[in-house]
């Protein structure tokens, strides 16, 4: 029997691979821009109270950045985020995410381009507690209709798993899972398909000292063997400390962006003498 | 998981019992369709079984429309005319042993099972394999038959035994065949019941039906085919088909309701988890598509389960039916069909009902939005009450639907009470929010004043968790549906089978003879001076045709229904019509059949008596007439005339049943007086028939339109009357 290659999964593998999404020059040359905000500004009504979480928000990633955005709770992060990676639609200004407008694209086409291009951690509720680790990590492939059993995609899970430290819990529940290797689990489904764009939203956020250094760690690792674009909120100067580029957040503006620079150490000690400045 | 249908799975998994529960209720909803659809092809199936047994293969059967048969003549004018190949005289009688003298070997050949069958010129006597058993009999025994008029010749020799059809209606599978010359003698007969045609090839029934209907111009007959007989038997049970499919929609909505409510709380649980599958790339119709998926589960596992329980019920239902003789429109099913039309439908319906219901949760969960994981408590939306204004368009898209799924021959006045049912239910349903609450706390009161804090935590429970709840409420509706759907369904299948004339007559024991009686052999006399007994009412049955329609007819003293009181008079007055009866003879006429008739009070109305001759047009009156007719003497008969006046028409008095007010129990008028020995060999076997207890209520509870809602609706010869046409002499 003729060996049959399936053309619609390989192709549909393609798409989800950020070297045919958003080809881009090595590590050491930052690279193009691959995500743009323009006057983001996002209005929420409740119950006759206008909320102005983001009053007028720019900001550019580069390819292969690792970004922090910072500022104190309710500064309007966890809002950018989501106008950021497509999750929500903003009032003004707009976003452009691997050279598509965010706001011309249809539902279907934003879940897809989400799909394929983004991955999400969150502080909560990050994993399906029916589904086990790889069926969790293989969440965005078997959305997409890829055989999560094929060997490509196999593969890949066992790489991802080993990046973030997870070998051999493979069949655990996450209820059986602590909280950072829950976490973990997340960071390893958000890079399974290899995506343009790694969004963490305050990762780090329920775990302890140690935890959240492994987690860190990891998102690391991804940023720095892999050339992954990251995209990190938090309002920890340690956890921020691992970036880049800082922007700082406050009443829904930026009002600083720091630039710290590719540093091994993460020593938080120049960010945290900057936010002083700013009386952080 | 290879596929993201499997999340499905494994969703329905996690909640096992709430999935299971919702299975039931479909099961349910579906079991009692599925039964209601299998009982009716199984009725329809014994329609046509019966027409094969009552007409063999004969295409065409002459059937004489009074007592006296049909003449020496007629038969042969009909055996002449062109295109018959085989015309098959017969006579039926009911006697005591029940023979019924009527298979003819060229047209019912292989029924004969053991010894040898009736051949031209015998003497030996067939008898069915049923009264060989009931009785005893066997080949070379003899048999006495009732006669009054040869009983030199009453005694014959079995000289085979046929097989038993117990569907044949009314016989009990109890019948002698014997030839048709014993026949004659025994029961001083010119005529003949019947004749039985066999149409020659290449001739069409409706050339020689025409052909007859121009020959025979001097007896009134009437002429059916087994295409006609098959129609006719099967309207009469489109009746008990409707009603069953009827009930059936209860317990399918109760289950749709199960389905929304399971999946809605379903939703609301997940609604993170569904967020968090948006947020990682899945579509809404994605999304969309699991709700359906696990309502497919759910429906598809609840539909087979409910054709398997449903299979069970038509099993117990067709036990039921066949425990009464004459069952639904005179015909007993044999038992359920598993017919793939049947399974189809209900599996069908039951899929059709479930995804609708699935639609509107199914477009929720597509509205809830990626950033809902985000939110750090999860907070469970309510869920029942909500949007059920969108269920009931989605029912009322699904009744339109079943209007068109529905089996085209059923009544659709059936699926429109389906449909008051449908928005009454949903009513309750949308205002349960809002009743339960105030229930809860009615319910509550007694135990307020002593358990205070209980109480108070009780009725929050029932509150609190509406879904819940309903949960349970729609769980005990189907249980309690089921119940309501089985009983009714065999409440109106006895219904339907006890005679009309148990309704409509008074008295508490009716006695049915099976031959005719007459007045002079004294038999009311005796019972009237039994032990007990208070009143014994004569009364005839014998069938009329009005403007070619054959009708069910019954003589009847009028002073004694009038004693009795319980006719109950839409028009004219109860007192002169009743005495009426016995005096000049006027007709009481159901008012459905007025309707049909288009006659009121006053008018008069043509008959058919027993000569075959046009009657002498009769007043019709259940009042005294307001505008009357040209001959007042007369009046048309319908559900009484003064038996004796009967009896002078058609020269025969037909008192067969007797009604006996009684004060004993069944067995003590029989004990005490014995009335077979009393009556000597004239009655050796009197039938004393217990009333059945509800049809009494019935019939003093529903006192208005008592006569309409008389069972000559279910005897089938109203149905009968559009297919069979009398044939008058013009
Ligand atoms: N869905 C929402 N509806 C109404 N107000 C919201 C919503 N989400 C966030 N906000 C408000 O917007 C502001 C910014 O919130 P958020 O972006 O969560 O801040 P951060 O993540 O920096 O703590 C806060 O005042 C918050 O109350
Ligand atoms: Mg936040």
């Amino acid at each position: 029997m003729a060996f049959v290659p399936d053309v619609r999964r390989a192709s549909r593998l393609r798409a989800m691979d950020p070297a045919t999404v958003a080809p881009g020059p090595p590590r050491a040359a930052p690279g193009m821009p691959i995500l743009e905000a323009r006057d983001l500004a996002k209005v929420y009504n409740l119950g006759g109270t206008r909320v102005e979480a983001l009053r007028g928000v720019s900001l550019t990633v580069r390819e292969g950045e690792f970004v922090a955005i910072m500022g104190p709770s309710g500064s309007g992060k966890s809002t950018l985020l989501q106008l950021l990676g497509g999750l929500d639609q903003p009032s003004a200004g707009e976003v452009v995410l691997t050279d598509e407008v965010l706001g011309r694209l249809s539902d279907d086409e934003l879940t897809k381009l989400r799909r394929a291009r983004t991955g999400f951690v969150f502080q909560f509720f990050n994993l399906i507690p029916l589904l086990d680790v790889v069926e969790n990590v293989a969440l965005p492939f078997t959305i997409a209709g890829v055989d999560s059993r094929s060997c490509d995609v196999v593969a890949r899970i066992r790489d991802v798993l080993a990046l973030v430290d997870l070998t051999g819990k493979e069949r655990h529940r996450p209820d059986e899972l602590s909280a950072g290797e829950q976490q973990r689990v997340a960071i390893a489904r958000a890079l399974v398909t290899r995506p343009a764009l790694l969004f963490a939203d305050e990762p780090t956020g329920n775990l302890d000292y140690t935890t959240g250094g492994e987690l860190l760690d990891a998102l690391w690792r991804s940023s720095d063997e892999r050339n992954q674009t990251v995209v990190l909120v938090t309002h920890n100067s340690r956890a921020a400390a691992y970036a880049d580029r800082v922007y700082v957040l406050r009443d829904g503006r930026t009002i600083d962006e720091i630039a710290l620079g590719r540093r091994a150490d993460h020593d938080a000690g120049p960010l945290i003498a900057r936010l002083t400045q700013l009386g952080l | 998981m290879r596929r993201l249908s499997a999340f499905a799975w494994r969703s329905l998994a996690a909640r096992s019992l709430r999935s299971v529960l919702t299975v039931l209720g479909i099961a349910m909803g579906v079991a009692v369709l599925f039964a209601a659809l299998a009982t009716g092809g199984a009725v329809n199936a014994a329609a046509d079984d019966t027409v094969r047994v009552m007409l063999g293969s004969a295409d065409l059967r002459v059937t004489a429309f009074t007592e006296s048969g049909l003449t020496p003549s007629t038969v042969a004018a009909i055996g002449e005319t062109p295109g018959v190949s085989i015309a098959a005289p017969e006579v039926e009688r009911r006697t005591y042993l029940l023979p019924g003298p009527r298979l003819d070997p060229q047209l019912h050949p292989d029924n004969v099972i053991e010894g040898t069958r009736l051949v031209p010129g015998a003497t030996g006597v067939v008898i069915s394999e049923r009264l060989a058993i009931d009785d005893g009999l066997g080949v070379g025994d003899e048999l006495t038959l009732g006669s009054r008029v040869d009983p030199a010749r009453s005694t014959v020799r079995i000289t085979g035994i046929a097989a038993t059809d117990g569907r044949l209606p009314g016989a009990d599978g109890r019948f002698v065949i014997i030839p048709l010359d014993l026949a004659r003698a025994l029961f001083a007969l010119e005529g003949v019941t019947r004749v039985d045609l066999k149409i020659a090839p290449g001739v069409s029934v409706a050339q020689v039906a025409a052909e007859i209907e121009g020959r025979i111009r001097s007896q009134p007959y009437t002429m059916v085919g087994p295409a006609e007989l098959a129609a006719s038997l099967r309207s009469a049970t489109a009746d008990f088909q409707a009603t069953t499919g009827l009930i059936a929609a209860v317990p399918l909505f109760v289950g749709a309701f199960l389905i929304y409510n399971t999946l809605s709380m379903t939703i609301a649980e997940r609604s993170r988890e569904i967020a968090l599958l948006r947020a990682a790339g899945a579509t809404r119709r994605q999304v969309a598509w699991l709700v359906v998926l696990q309502a497919h589960v759910l429906g598809l596992a609840g539909s087979i389960l409910g054709v398997l329980i449903g299979h069970l019920i038509a099993a117990w239902l067709a036990a039921a039916l066949a425990g009464e003789a004459g069952a639904v429109g005179g015909v007993a099913p044999a038992g359920p069909s598993l017919a793939p039309l049947p399974i189809i439908l209900a599996i069908a319906v039951g899929l059709l009902v479930t995804i609708a219901a699935a639609l509107e949760p199914a477009w929720r969960a597509t509205r809830i939005s990626p950033i809902e994981s985000l939110r750090r408590h999860r907070d469970v939306a309510p869920v029942a009450g909500t949007r059920l204004a969108w269920l009931g368009g989605v029912f009322l898209v699904v009744g339109a639907a079943g209007l068109f799924l529905w089996p085209g021959d059923q009544a659709a006045t059936g699926l429109l009470r389906s449909f008051g049912l449908f928005a009454v239910l949903l009513l309750v349903t949308m205002l349960s929010p809002i009743i339960l609450p105030a229930l809860g706390r009615a319910a509550g009161l007694p135990f307020a004043a002593i358990l205070r804090a209980e109480e108070r935590l009780a009725r929050g429970s029932i509150v609190r968790n509406p879904a819940r709840t309903a949960l349970t409420v729609g769980a005990l509706s189907v249980g309690l549906s089921m119940v309501v759907a089985i009983g009714t369904v065999a409440q109106s299948d006895r219904r339907g089978a006890a005679d009309w004339l148990a309704e409509v007559v008074p008295g508490d024991l009716l006695l049915t003879s099976i031959r005719p009686v007459a007045a002079q052999e004294g038999i009311a006399t005796d019972l009237r001076a039994l032990p007990g007994v208070q009143l014994a009412s004569p009364i005839g049955r014998f069938d009329l045709a009005v403007r070619g329609v054959r009708l069910d007819a019954a003589a009847v003293s009028g002073s004694d229904l009038l004693a009795d009181g319980r006719l109950v008079f839409l028009a004219g007055d109860a007192r002169t019509s009743l005495l009426e009866l016995d005096g000049t003879g006027s007709a009481i006429l159901p008012a459905s059949l007025a309707a049909r008739l288009s006659v009121g009070v006053g008018d008069s109305l043509p008959v058919l008596t027993a000569d075959g001759g046009p009657g002498r047009p009769w007043l019709g009156g259940d009042r005294e007439a307001h505008d009357p007719g040209p001959d007042r003497g007369n009046r048309a008969p319908w559900l009484a005339r003064r038996h004796h006046d009967v009896r002078a028409a058609r020269r025969r008095c037909v008192c067969s049943p007797i009604r006996a007010r009684r004060g004993g129990d069944c067995t003590s008028t029989r004990g005490s007086g014995r009335p077979e020995a009393r009556a000597g060999a004239a009655i050796p076997r009197l039938r004393a028939r217990r009333r059945p207890r509800h049809a009494r209520s019935a019939v003093l509870r529903v006192r208005p339109a008592r006569l309409d809602r008389g069972r000559h609706r279910r005897t089938g010869h109203r149905q009968h009357a559009h297919h069979e046409r009398a044939r008058a002499r013009p």
